[in-house]
């Protein structure tokens, strides 16, 4: 019955995610929320920065690091909010999700096979 | 971890009973604290929203059209009004962090504890500095 918490290990992506997130998020949705609308960031600019290996790097970095901090905060807000009874399939949902969000993060920045196509795809962007 | 008496062998060797005392769905509700506490563990799913729709932003940069469309769709009021919504989320994240990190973080110095004003304004002062750098990105362009 008893097992190791798996604990541990989620918690580096996890911190890792919390400061990352601390850290940039504010400014990245002023970039994109208020320059972007009142035109001091060209779209060649901002096109340019998300083509670039290293603008391409660091939102794969945000995404990965965003989605396991998330996955471990709701996972544990919906077990606080009663579902405890279902803890094991609540943890799988959540760090499978970060999984594979990081995977298709991953794929989409460094342009293996059309990941790119199929998320815009899904998104209705295309 | 130990968890103490929840997990110990009732009498007779028989198997671990463990009491769990019902909780309200709602008990969140009930203080200020417990909200704030409610409302920080959100944060993290509109933060990644907003993570995703950075990457569909990346991914729309490959080609030229779309990517204008997506550029053009910055502007509408209805992304400037999502846009806030992440922004309120993501500065309570920040501000709630930060002011926690020196109950996490104890850093010593000979003999000294370091103030938590240093540790907390550190994270500050390097939080000026990334975004000031991201601006600057940016801006230059």
């Amino acid at each position: 019955m008893s097992r190791r918490s798996n604990e541990p290990m989620w918690w580096l992506p996890f911190s890792g995610g919390m400061m990352v997130d601390a850290m940039v998020i504010p400014a990245l949705v002023i970039i994109t929320g208020a320059l972007v609308p009142l035109g001091l960031v060209s779209e060649e600019t901002l096109r340019g920065l998300l083509s670039h290996i290293l603008g391409r790097l660091f939102v794969f970095v945000v995404v990965a690091l965003s989605l396991f901090h998330a996955a471990h905060r709701l996972r544990f807000t919906l077990i606080d909010l009663g579902l405890k009874s279902v803890k094991g399939p609540i943890g799988v949902v959540m760090y499978g999700s970060a999984i594979v969000g990081t995977l298709v993060a991953g794929a989409a920045a460094f342009g293996l096979g059309d990941v790119c196509g199929s998320v815009l795809r899904v998104c209705g962007g295309r | 971890m130990a968890s103490g008496g929840a997990t110990s062998t009732g009498p007779g060797g028989s198997k671990p009973r463990n009491y769990l005392r019902p909780m309200p769905v709602l008990w969140w509700l009930k203080r200020p604290a417990y909200l704030k506490f409610m409302v920080r563990e959100v944060t993290s799913a509109f933060i990644a929203g907003y993570a995703l729709c950075l990457l569909v932003l990346m991914c729309g940069a490959g080609d030229a059209d779309g990517f204008h469309t997506m550029f053009v769709s910055l502007q509408s009021s209805t992304s400037i009004a999502l846009h806030i919504v992440v922004l309120a989320f993501a500065l309570f994240h920040t501000v709630t962090f930060f002011n926690l990190t020196p109950r996490a973080i104890v850093v010593h110095r000979g003999e000294e504890k370091l103030p938590e004003s240093a540790i907390k304004g550190a994270h500050y002062a390097g939080w000026v500095v990334v975004s000031a750098v991201l601006f600057f990105i940016v801006l230059r362009g």
